[in-house]
């Protein structure tokens, strides 16, 4: 009797210690299902929660300034207490540190109108907040990283149409974004932020040392990508391992090879399958990003490797020089810090834009942004709305560093760090800008077949099998 | 080695024999598998299983000493050889999780865990006894629909509750809605995850408090009436002392779900009373890069569970076979 006991309690234990973890494990794959969509860069870790407060405050007081209107007002609205008492509740998929510096960024337009901004970041924000919306238990307002996802939102006719933001927003950030945050002729949502895909990053140390000059085309990145392996070296890391999300770096890489081959209206017309993801100029495309990738002794670890990689790691590769370059979007900043990298051209890491395949799409960049989506029709709402997505916001979060916005208003100068600038800069020179093809495309595709197909083709699996098999699954 | 004994069977929890019936001459079940376990090969056999199913967590918990490159880099098994140790990421896990601490999440997780466990346990205790020992019409057709219940996954019923829960039910009759009930100043509270939780938890709380009470021998019961005790009395002085093993396993069942549940505080939580668990979760860092936190993270989420288990242990391996075996 007693041994029996004894024996039932100890399976028991270990069963239960097994399922504690089990549990705690299986939260962890929930990120982000499009880390793509996220849009910070997360550069400078070099900012303190604490002394960030002040910072921000003072950089928004002096923006205001220097945009030479009121500094009694905070995004065009009256710094008179007038919200005193009301509440709103954010929503987002921007946690830790990054929410942190968000939430530093509103602390001026707390003070200013009374309002209180309550801001919840979950890691399964897409998915949590279709629940939401369905169960009547939805915030106040919704960052969205992607518009896909805020074409489902406004089906369920809770979010708030905010036409009157048109001017502001075509003037501040330039059509384009109005688009993204249109759905059916009525627009819904402004952006909050940006990020720049068209990438690739390099040690500009080890390029000096080794006298590489920086590749303006894509002939001259594959003749330095030779010329690299010649010297012994291993030209690119790559990795596409990203939990549940695994695949999305490969869909960037297409897109940005689809966009500076074929240029802006293939790329829309990829985008609505007008142009099928079996058609041959997507074929040449992923052949193109199959010419770094699979060419042997180009990458890291291999085709193999590059499957079994996070995004993160892999960008790592460039601070011992076990390989030059990486295909990534500005975020991956984060990592590189963490790793003991150091940001700009005359550091261990940096990034030159994307070199341009098609002279005729010279310039052309793509990104990625969160919209700020109102589902509650409320004058505080639409005031902590207005305020996200203006200037006086924009210069707020941007002096907390890691962080930029395709808001044209926004003063360069609150950018800290230079490899922010750079960014801001080559996002306000480009010529085309194009918003993330997955994150447009039904999410069916866009982060279901695409990433899995991606990644299977990345293992081996032909392009004409891995594209016919991402076409069968469009939605019809 | 030769180990087809069918386990399940030694976990006799719902199937209660028929009261009066004895057991054949032949040994009982769990009788002979204790005598098997007491052998030397018993013994080799359930130390390998208790080390094969330790292996996950005891690498999970050298991993959280290791520092984060180390992590990614090289496997927790090379500690032997290369004992490189670090507190950083426990340190990492309580400080710098930004605004809130992780204690307030603790303490969020406690205030959801002890109602959640006690307001289920308490009604299916009153529904076991009026289930076993009042008679009433349609007495067992009831019983069989709470039973049925238990087969409704979770996650179907979870939007319909939370529409439920916040905008309370309408009916909508030929273009006019009308307004059957809302349930007040739920919305947004605490509440609605007891609620939650509570809902969930029934159907099995009542089938398993059910098959306890019941087993009870009817000479107690009956004793009591002619006493002239009412029924209220009869619930408080005989069946709960009687049930405290019953009680005392369904709590920690029901303690350890909520305290590791994720997806129910999830949906019905509200925002600022978010448990360990979404916590967790969260501190794997936006773009899902600092999950060498999760590792300390986990182990610390696990204290309070395993001192409850330890502390309980006793009344877990008692209510394991409570209700079943005679003796």
């Amino acid at each position: 009797m007693n041994h029996r006991k004894r024996v039932v309690g100890l399976l028991a234990a270990t069963a239960f210690i097994a399922t504690a973890c089990g549990s705690s494990k299986s939260t962890s794959t929930s990120s982000s299902t499009t880390p793509a969509g996220a849009a910070t860069t997360a550069a400078a870790a070099t900012t303190v929660a604490g002394s960030a407060a002040g910072t921000a405050a003072t950089a928004a007081g002096a923006a205001a300034t220097s945009a030479g209107s009121n500094p009694d007002s905070l995004g065009g609205h009256k710094c008179d207490g007038s919200l005193k008492g009301k509440t709103v509740t954010i929503s987002s998929s921007i946690r830790d540190t990054e929410a942190d510096k968000l939430v530093t960024a509103w602390k001026p337009f707390e003070t200013c109108t009374g309002v209180t901004i309550k801001h919840t970041g979950s890691g399964s924000f897409e998915a949590d907040i279709k629940t939401a919306v369905q169960g009547g238990s939805q915030p106040d307002i919704a960052i969205v990283p992607q518009p896909g996802l805020l074409a489902t939102l406004v089906a369920s006719g809770k979010v708030v149409a905010r036409d009157d933001l048109v001017p502001s927003v075509t003037a501040n950030n330039g059509t384009g974004w109005l688009s993204y945050g249109t759905v059916n002729g009525k627009f819904y949502a402004p952006p909050l932020s940006a990020n720049l895909k068209s990438l690739v990053w390099y040690n500009p140390k080890s390029f000096t040392a080794k006298g590489y000059a920086i590749p303006k085309t894509w002939d001259e990145l594959l003749k330095l990508s030779d010329k690299i392996v010649a010297d012994g070296g291993t030209p690119w890391c790559a990795g596409i391992e990203s939990g549940t999300a695994t695949g999305w770096p490969a869909t960037d890489f297409l897109e940005e090879v689809v966009l500076s081959n074929d240029g802006p209206d293939v790329y829309d017309q990829w985008i609505s399958n007008k142009i099928k993801f079996n058609d041959p100029r997507i074929v040449a495309d992923l052949d193109q990003v199959g010419k770094i990738w699979k060419t042997k002794g180009y990458v890291k670890g291999g085709t193999d490797g590059i499957a079994t990689t996070a995004f993160g790691t892999a960008a790592t590769g460039i601070l011992d020089s076990s390989c030059y370059m990486y295909q990534m979007a500005n975020f991956v900043a984060n990592d590189l810090v963490k790793a003991g990298g150091v940001l700009g051209p005359t550091g261990t890491a940096a990034t030159f834009p994307f070199p341009t395949i098609n002279p005729a799409n010279k310039g052309a960049i793509e990104g990625g942004g969160e919209f700020v989506t109102a589902l509650r029709d409320a004058p505080e709402v639409k005031a902590v709305q207005d305020y996200t997505t203006s200037a006086d916001f924009a210069n707020a979060r941007a002096a907390q560093g890691g962080w930029f916005t395709s808001n044209n208003k926004v003063d360069l100068s609150n950018y800290k760090d230079p490899f922010e600038k750079t960014l801001a800069e080559q996002l306000k020179a480009a010529t085309v800008f194009r918003f993330d093809a997955s994150d447009l495309m039904p999410a069916a595709v866009g982060s279901g077949t695409e990433w899995k197909e991606l990644t299977a083709w990345v293992t081996g699996q032909s392009t004409k099998d891995t594209l016919d098999n991402i076409q069968k699954s469009w939605p019809s | 080695m030769a180990i087809s004994l069918p386990l399940s069977d030694s976990i006799p929890l719902s199937d209660a024999p028929p009261r009066g019936t004895e057991r054949g001459p032949e040994p009982p079940l769990g009788r002979r598998i204790a005598t098997f376990l007491g052998t030397r090969s018993g013994k080799i056999g359930v130390g390998l299983l208790c080390i094969l199913w330790t292996i996950p967590t005891v690498g999970l918990f050298v991993s959280s000493f290791r520092p984060a490159n180390k992590i990614l880099t090289t496997g927790w098994w090379t500690v032997v050889r290369h004992p490189q140790f670090t507190l950083a990421n426990y340190r990492d896990v309580w400080s710098t999780t930004g605004g809130t601490s992780l204690g307030q999440y603790f303490f969020n997780t406690v205030k959801i865990t002890v109602p959640a466990t006690f307001i289920p346990i308490v009604i299916a205790a009153l529904a076991a006894y009026a289930l076993s020992w009042m008679d009433f019409k349609g007495r067992d057709w009831v019983f069989v629909g709470v039973v049925a219940l238990m087969v409704v996954p979770i996650q179907m019923a979870m939007v319909p509750l939370l529409s439920l829960i916040n905008q309370g039910a309408h009916l909508t009759i030929s273009g006019h809605t009308f307004t059957l009930f809302v349930i007040p100043g739920v919305k947004g509270s605490v509440v609605s995850v007891w609620i939650a939780h509570t809902c969930f938890a029934l159907p099995l709380a009542i089938f398993l408090l059910k098959n306890f009470v019941q087993a009870l021998p009817r000479d107690l019961i009956e004793a009591a009436r002619i006493d002239g005790a009412s029924h209220l009395v009869i619930f408080t002085r005989v069946v709960l002392p009687l049930a405290v093993p019953a009680l005392a396993s369904l709590a920690i069942f029901q303690f350890l779900w909520v305290w590791n549940d994720f997806l129910v505080a999830t949906v019905f939580g509200p925002s600022d009373l978010k448990p360990l668990t979404w916590k967790l979760n969260d501190l794997v860092g936006t773009k899902g890069t600092e999950w060498q936190r999760l590792t300390a993270g986990a182990f610390i989420s696990m204290i309070v569970p395993l001192g409850v288990f330890f502390s309980l242990q006793r009344y877990f391996v008692r209510g394991l076979t409570a209700g079943a075996v005679k003796g």
